[in-house]
């Protein structure tokens, strides 16, 4: 019996792959196997991070669509796996046209990190009727991994955004979306959309850490059928300008900085929430574990 | 008689390729205009430039566009038969997303 479950099983992995503008040029020039997609998407340099005295650049969160996958007849979520990365674009030399740009990041593995401006990225499961009417070549502003409403593919999800005219070609499409100056969430910002999956609907933790096989065991989730089951994350981004900056007892004995996340920040001080991603890993079988 | 189409491509430099690189990369060289379209529209090229400005690299190409060929074919609209003439084959080229200037028209 458990043979034949096993063969009618169908496991499937949804992830998220996006648009990165620092890959531009890179390869063999005409490479036709040379793309500008890595693991995890972009985060807008625009920051939303507040601490009351000012008024951030952007108000609302960014909304990430991670990944998302048809429910069909119904599935069980069974892993999941979250991403984030700090870090900053570094300008290698003064003369902007000989300075090539270094990327220097850290993927965070401390639970409990935040920028102190910043929420926790907030994370969520949700049942999803994908909108029936609406694609997102429709809004002139959509562009590599940045779409509005609605993406089937990983995607920074917008209501309306606005850009620099210099990063907008004459039909006003951006080169790429990080440089937007003003954006908001479809559905009013602030909320995921659809309804909650299990227990994992809104949660704000480092729970399933990308990088650490061993947290990613989780009781399987039923989905019951109909929609999309899609991964969201709500993520703020830190304001360097402004955010508090850590202070550390010159007489600390030991390592002083804590959690590796703010000892790179300590030594860089303009890290901002680099990059976002996350996973889901489904079944496809009946709610009482049969085979479909 | 004098009439030129002004082309004008950007590319915003992001990454590993500096400005000075990708104006090298997009050129005239690397990514010609096809001859087929000039001879089909009845133009030639004055200037084509690949060059690096600040953090960007632009490459700005101007056609005489005053034949009569030319303008027997598009006596009302000279510019639209140029959108997006080489934006692609930049990107793909290059490897990066191209801003394109829409084509300008000075009799």
């Amino acid at each position: 019996m458990l043979d034949a479950l096993r063969q009618h099983r169908s496991r499937q992995r949804v992830s998220s792959r996006g648009f990165d503008p620092l890959l531009q040029g890179l390869g063999y020039p005409g490479d036709p196997s040379a793309d500008m997609l890595a693991a995890g998407l972009r985060v807008p340099y625009a920051p939303t991070g507040s601490t009351g005295g000012e008024t951030p650049h952007v108000v609302q969160r960014y909304l990430f669509q991670l990944c998302s996958i048809g429910i069909g007849d119904g599935l069980w979520l069974t892993s999941l796996g979250q991403l984030s990365i700090l870090g900053s674009e570094q300008k290698t030399g003064t003369d902007p046209a000989t300075a090539p740009v270094f990327p220097n990041v850290i993927e965070q593995t401390s639970s409990a990190f935040r920028f102190a401006d910043c929420h926790p990225i907030r994370w969520g499961v949700r049942r999803v009727r994908k909108p029936r009417t609406l694609w997102s070549g429709r809004n002139v502003l959509s562009t590599n991994s940045f779409a509005w409403r609605w993406s089937d593919s990983p995607a920074l999800i917008f209501e309306t955004a606005a850009f620099p005219a210099g990063d907008l070609d004459w039909k006003g499409t951006p080169d790429n979306y990080l440089t937007l100056t003003d954006y908001t969430a479809p559905g009013g910002g602030g909320v995921f959309p659809g309804e909650a999956v299990g227990d994992f609907g809104c949660f704000d933790s480092l729970e399933f850490p990308w990088n650490n096989p061993d947290r990613k065991a989780m009781d399987p989730v039923w989905v019951r059928p109909g929609g999309r089951l899609v991964f969201y994350a709500l993520v703020d981004q830190s304001n360097p300008s402004t955010r508090a900056v850590q202070q550390v007892p010159a007489m600390f004995p030991l390592p002083p900085t804590g959690m590796p996340e703010n000892a790179f920040i300590t030594d860089w001080t303009s890290t901002i929430q680099f990059a976002v991603g996350g996973w889901m890993q489904v079944e496809g079988r009946k709610r009482d574990g049969g085979p479909l | 008689m004098s009439a030129t189409v002004t082309l004008v491509y950007t590319i915003n430099a992001t990454g590993q390729r500096t400005p000075t690189q990708l104006a090298a990369l997009m050129d005239s060289v690397n990514v010609p205009i096809p001859p087929d379209a000039l001879t089909l529209l009845a133009v030639s090229v004055t200037s084509d430039i690949s060059a690096a400005s600040g953090t960007q690299a632009v490459r700005t190409i101007v056609l005489d566009a005053a034949s009569a060929a030319f303008l027997e074919q598009f006596p009302n609209d000279q510019e639209s038969p140029f959108a997006g003439l080489l934006t692609d084959a930049i990107a793909s080229y290059v490897n990066a997303p191209v801003i394109e200037t829409y084509p300008a028209y000075a009799p």
